[in-house]
């Protein structure tokens, strides 16, 4: 008997204490960093922004309501994170520009490490790029309610980053003034 | 008897003067003339069966050959004037003789009955040896390889003698260490170890108790001239009489040796008829008894005269009958056989001791007990009693043809034989002539009134045809039982024509009824190969499945067609499933275990013996595994005997609905009060989609159980102790606390939200149980408590009567349950009462979102697919139920699953309230589509109160009405999210009446009949079902019935109804879906 109560005691100790479960708070979304991981991350057709670990929707994911307020916070990082799960979970132009925009921003507010903003320009250009090369034809919509051609956008970003639009895309300006890209295969 | 005792005392005054009156065999005369010899296994061929002039018996003075010394039996031969005898401890034996052996069918000449252990031999010698002793039979032949003491218990216990019989090398023998087949007996070497064989094996019976004589051979005289052991047509003449001397040469000394080892027992040869008697009379002087093997058909013609003549001893058949078949009608012919076996013993009693013939006839042994079915060919068709007859004997005319062959071997049993049971022993059926002589020996041949004409009047009267009723009968009772061992059980058609209609069907008036057909079909098949081993399978085929039933699910409906496209694009209709094994079982029965196999067949629980958590649940499914097309339950239970006795054992793909290919292993044992148990179950591998029906597999895990009980009188406690959940150590889940009056919740839901991984801790349960029945007064108490993946099964037990209120098989709950059965009367009242609350409460639906800069991640109810646990059955629950009855028939228990066709009373009814507070929230549901297809059912099922109320009242009204309904109300809650409670409420009904009745239901409010419509909270306002029929008989429990029936059914459908379309011009309006079928069922 002394034996097997030992045993069992032993089990026990092995078996260990049991960890304490972690309450599960909200995400500043102010507190969110953004962490160069393999220069893919958030660009078509590359999920791993799912196992980039600093992600803090990998988990919970994103969905179409949210991702305005999370756009609208301000948050360059939480707002790229946000976009790339969007467009991981079903791709389309918009998320991919926001996705894009949104790492112009962290470039240019400097808000990835040093060493890693130039690869992050890199990957904003190559985000824009996406857009063009996938999503040709896809729009958006101002706040005012009026369309947004993004093939534009997507253009005028890797322009305004000092890059070089590829896929023979060609701004021109139309009888009206407005501006608008069109791919030299349709001149 | 005055003349027996004459004998005797003369035998003895003679003994006393034995060598004054001892004769000599007269001088052999000059070289007799050469015999043709006799061809193997034939009698002398050419003999005209003619009554021939009686041979002149020359009386010789009262003679006592033998001398009575030594111990065991003294047999000796008597003679006087009127002939011989044989006296056995001076009392006279006619041999009523059998050739007897023990082969069973399947077995040969190598068989060794004398192998097996004494136990067997009883058993098996038992019914051999009564019916021949019941028959009177006095004396059997057996080869020297039977042991002495056999020879002794026979006797002693059955008071049948044993003649000893060497074959003297017939067959082939070992000389120095080679087996020689064809013996030459003029070879000094042969002859020296033949003859210290046979002394060898003799002296071991000289003091046998039981033993009679000695016989030397068997048909020796026929192997001088073949080296096949096949009988074939004996040679003309005797043309091996070289080497017959040297037989009989050998014959003489081995009967002198014999003599000289052995003064108390006669001896005599087994010759092949009488061929070479001459020889015999030279060179065999000392013998005392003329034995033969004789088959000259009904009559033995000159035979006994011939033998006194010559040799001037008694004569004995070691060897006559006929066979029981007819080979010219090539059928069986037991009559005739018992036709010759008539002749026969006239004529042996006719030519007996003191008849008025030549008084040498000693009786003899019949050819023989029962048939051999090894005979032909030996060697092979063990199993088969070969009706090819393999020598011609024109002394049997009844079925001789010339030139063709009418002795069958293996026919010459006057038994036929069976297949022996699983022991090896076998049982014989005894034909006419077993009968017929029985009622011949009632008649002995030494008694008084034996005379030559009332010899002639007794067997005159026997009738062969008299007495075939008795084998008749045996033979139709023994292929009765072998066409039992496979029958086919069940044969049943079931053909049905269905129209049926509804507001969503297009068209107008007749245009929306459509019209469709069912046919299926069931046969069952049973076999017994053995009667401890039963098998059964079903098979169901389909014709044809309907596809306009209002009911759309059903178990034929896996045939319907099926639109594929195949190689080439085309698209075009086929057909599965068509086919289906519908269910088969076996059981195998040993003293070391039972055995029992399962599929599409219910079983029960081990919930009574040890299995204090139901890890192995019943499985009893009804209609549903037809409906749902579930091959559920498949699997093998074991259960152990003698030293295995407490080791049950139970595996298979899928033992009950849902459950991974498992093992299940148990032992327990009680010692008095006491009992214990220990379980444990392993899962092989998960079950996986494609082998699940509408059932998410299990978690492929282990669960380990001890049960500990102690009975004191009318109390007994049980406790017990799970471990289970084990592989899911480690896996995160999410768990939520109720935040404080005031307190910041997770995004303002009232709630904390955690993160968390099981641990050991999770994997623990424990349950403890009071049962106490006294008088009319039956209580029990259960509490128990489970960890979060601490998963078993439901309690199937039943605790008195059957409450609905049970215990959660799930983890993640601690629960307490009490119940009180009381007696008053006829009448049972029954309150219970039970609370139960799970350890890690359900996770509300909490929407992710963004407030002030910060978001908030989404929180979803748990679910039984991502999710280690889940809150469902195990909900919190506060509940009261009071369970009544009032059953004036006790017997015949009111909650017994076969009530209604068991219940014998004229009133019987009972009522079952249900009332449950569930104050908080489930996890999410699985759901199942129409298709079939798994759904995960959002939000789980919120919280509610519902309650429930049924009354059953049965009816065995007289012996020709039976009337059975329940009607019930209610509140009840979906499977799903949905907030809407069904208030429903019904009455369904069955009345029978002799070998009509009307079924039926009514049913407000109510879900519709599949799991779906449960899930997705589908309820009818109105549904309605009738059933006339009328059948061939009343129906009885798992009889096969015949029945016409007319079949309606409707339905009212609302928003709350599938297939409900609103209707612009009436959005508030019902619609309806209606059918009408009309059946018969076919049932053999």
């Amino acid at each position: 008997m002394n034996k097997l109560l030992l045993a069992l005691f032993a089990l026990l100790l092995v078996s260990g204490c049991p960890e304490e479960p972690t309450y599960v708070y909200p995400i500043d979304l102010n507190d969110v960093v953004y962490t160069y991981y393999d220069g893919t991350e958030g660009i078509f057709p590359s999920t791993s922004i799912l196992d980039h670990p600093d992600n803090p929707f990998a988990t919970s994911g994103m969905d179409n309501v949210n991702k305005w307020e999370v756009e609208s916070s301000g948050a360059a990082a939480a707002a790229f994170y946000s976009w790339a799960m969007i467009n991981v979970q079903g791709a389309h132009g918009e998320a991919q520009y926001y996705t894009a925009l949104n790492l112009q921003r962290i470039f240019q507010r400097e808000l990835a490490a040093p060493e890693d903003l130039y690869a992050v320009r890199t990957m904003a250009i190559d985000a824009y790029q996406a857009v063009l090369d996938n999503f040709p034809n896809d729009v958006t919509f101002a706040a005012e309610g009026f369309v947004l051609p993004l093939n534009l956008l997507a253009y005028d970003g890797i322009v305004a980053l000092g890059g070089n639009p590829q896929g023979g895309w060609v701004r021109i300006t139309g009888d009206n003034g407005n501006g608008a890209v069109v791919q030299s295969l349709d001149i | 008897m005055n003349r027996s005792l004459l004998l005797i005392f003369c035998s003895w005054v003679l003994l006393l003067a034995a060598p004054a009156w001892a004769q000599e065999d007269p001088p052999p005369d000059e070289e007799p003339a050469p015999e043709e010899p006799a061809p193997e296994g034939e009698p002398a061929p050419a003999v005209d069966v003619v009554a021939p002039a009686p041979a002149e018996v020359v009386p010789a003075p009262p003679t006592v050959v033998r001398m009575a010394d030594g111990g065991g039996d003294v047999v000796e031969v008597y003679r006087d004037e009127d002939g011989w005898k044989l006296l056995a401890n001076g009392e006279p034996v006619y041999l009523y003789g059998m050739n007897w052996g023990y082969v069973p069918i399947g077995e040969n000449y190598s068989y060794d009955f004398w192998a097996h252990d004494d136990e067997w031999i009883k058993r098996a010698l038992a019914p051999e040896m009564e019916l021949m002793q019941a028959m009177g039979i006095n004396t059997i032949r057996q080869y020297y390889t039977t042991p002495p003491r056999w020879v002794t218990y026979i006797y002693e216990t059955y008071g049948i003698w044993t003649m000893i019989n060497h074959t003297m090398a017939r067959y082939g023998f070992d000389i120095d260490g080679k087996w020689v087949p064809v013996v030459d007996y003029s070879d000094a070497r042969t002859r020296e170890v033949v003859k210290a064989d046979v002394m060898k094996n003799f002296e071991r019976f000289k003091d046998t108790k039981g033993m009679l004589f000695y016989l030397l051979g068997n048909e020796n005289n026929y192997g001088l001239s073949w080296s096949s052991f096949e009988i074939e047509a004996l040679p003309q003449g005797e043309r091996d009489k070289a080497r017959a001397v040297h037989l009989y040469t050998l014959y003489g000394e081995l009967v002198d040796a014999i003599h000289a080892m052995d003064p108390n027992h006669p001896v005599s040869i087994c010759n092949g008829d009488l061929q070479y008697i001459d020889l015999i009379a030279e060179h065999v002087p000392n013998l005392d008894i003329m034995g033969s093997n004789v088959y000259r058909g009904v009559s033995f013609g000159n035979l006994f005269d011939e033998v006194v003549a010559k040799l001037d001893i008694p004569v004995m058949f070691a060897e006559f009958g006929a066979d029981a078949y007819n080979a010219r009608d090539d059928k069986e012919d037991h009559l005739d056989q018992a036709w010759y076996l008539r002749g026969q013993w006239q004529e042996m009693y006719e030519h007996a001791y003191g008849n008025g013939k030549s008084g040498s006839a000693l009786g003899g042994y019949i050819f023989q007990w029962s048939d051999g079915w090894w005979k032909t060919g030996q060697e092979y068709d063990l199993d088969i009693q070969n009706n090819s007859a393999t020598w011609p004997n024109r002394a049997y005319p009844l079925d001789f043809v010339e030139g063709g062959n009418n002795m069958n071997e293996e026919w010459f049993g006057i038994a036929a034989k069976t297949p022996p049971n699983s022991a090896g022993i076998y049982e014989v059926q005894p034909r006419s002539a077993y009968y017929m002589l029985k009622e011949a020996f009632t008649l002995h041949p030494y008694e008084e009134r034996a005379t030559p004409e009332t010899i002639e009047r007794h067997f005159d009267r026997l009738k062969p045809i008299a007495f075939k009723a008795g084998y008749q009968a045996d033979r139709a009772e023994k292929v009765l039982a072998e066409i039992q061992k496979a029958v086919i059980a069940n044969i049943r058609a079931d053909i049905g024509g269905y129209a049926t209609s509804g507001s969503y069907v297009p068209g107008t008036g007749k245009e929306k009824i459509r019209f469709d057909h069912t046919e299926s079909f069931y046969v069952d098949l049973k076999v017994t190969p053995t009667p401890n081993f039963r098998a059964e399978v079903g098979i169901n085929v389909v014709a044809n499945a309907a596809q306009n039933r209002i009911d759309e699910i059903f178990y034929e409906a896996r045939a319907q067609p099926v639109a594929v496209v195949d190689a080439e694009g085309e698209e075009r209709v086929t057909f599965f499933d068509r086919v289906q094994i519908h269910g088969a079982s076996f059981q195998w029965d040993t003293k070391w275990f039972e055995l029992e196999g399962y599929f599409r067949r219910g079983h029960g629980h081990w919930g009574d013996d040890g299995d204090f958590f139901g890890f192995y649940q019943e499985a009893q499914y009804g209609p549903n595994i037809d409906t749902y097309n579930a091959n559920v339950p498949f699997g093998l239970e074991f259960h152990g005997k003698k030293f295995l006795e407490g080791l049950s054992i139970a595996t298979g793909p899928q033992i009950t609905w849902g459950a991974n290919p498992t093992v299940i292993a148990k032992y327990g044992r009680t010692f008095g009060p006491f009992g214990f148990a220990v379980m444990h179950q392993e899962d092989i591998t998960s079950l996986g989609a494609t082998g699940a029906t509408r059932v998410i597999p299990e978690y492929v895990g282990r669960k380990t159980s001890v049960y500990l009980t102690l009975k004191r009188g009318p109390a007994q406690v049980e406790f017990g102790g799970l471990m289970a959940g084990t592989e899911r150590l480690g896996q995160s889940f999410v768990s939520v606390r109720r935040a404080p009056e005031g307190a910041a919740s997770y995004k303002d839901s009232g709630y904390f939200v955690r993160n968390d991984k099981v641990a050991f801790t999770d994997t623990l349960g424990a349950k403890i149980k009071f049962r106490l029945s006294k008088g009319p007064i039956n209580w029990w108490i259960q509490g128990a408590y489970k960890g979060v993946v601490a998963d078993s099964g439901g309690d199937n037990t039943i605790n008195f009567a059957r409450w609905s209120l049970k215990e959660s098989g799930r983890g993640n709950h601690v629960h307490g349950i009490t119940g009180v059965l009381i007696n008053v009367g006829k009448l049972s009242i029954g309150p219970a009462f039970m609370y139960q609350r799970p350890l890690e409460e359900a996770v509300p639906q909490i929407e992710a979102g963004v407030q002030d800069g910060v978001f908030w991640r989404g929180v979803n109810p748990r679910n039984r697919i991502a999710d280690p646990f889940r809150v469902g059955d195990n909900r919190e629950t506060i509940a009261f139920e009071l369970l009544m009855g009032y059953d004036p028939t006790p017997a015949t228990w009111m909650w017994q699953w076969d009530n209604d066709v068991r219940e014998d009373a004229k009133f019987a009814v009972s009522m079952d309230f249900v009332y449950k507070i569930q104050p908080t929230a489930t996890d999410s549901n699985i759901g199942w589509s129409a298709t079939g297809d798994p759904l995960i059912l959002g939000a789980g099922q919120p919280a509610a109160n519902v309650w429930d109320l049924k009354f059953r009242l049965i009816s065995a009204a007289t012996n020709n009405l039976r009337i059975i309904g329940n009607v019930w109300g209610g509140q009840a809650q979906s499977s799903g999210p949905s907030e809407r409670l069904a208030n429903r409420a019904g009455v369904d009904w069955k009345i029978w009446y002799r070998k009509m009745g009307f079924e039926g239901f009514l049913k407000f409010g109510d879900f519709g009949p599949y799991d779906y419509h449960r899930d997705f909270n589908l309820t009818f306002p109105v549904q309605a079902m009738g059933d006339l029929w009328v059948g061939l008989s009343a129906p009885r429990l798992g009889m096969p019935w015949t029945r016409l029936g007319l079949r309606g059914q409707l339905r009212y459908l609302n928003q709350y109804s599938n297939r409900y379309e609103r209707d612009p011009i009436d959005p508030d309006g019902w619609q309806n879906e209606w059918e009408l079928g009309l059946y018969v069922q076919v049932g053999l």
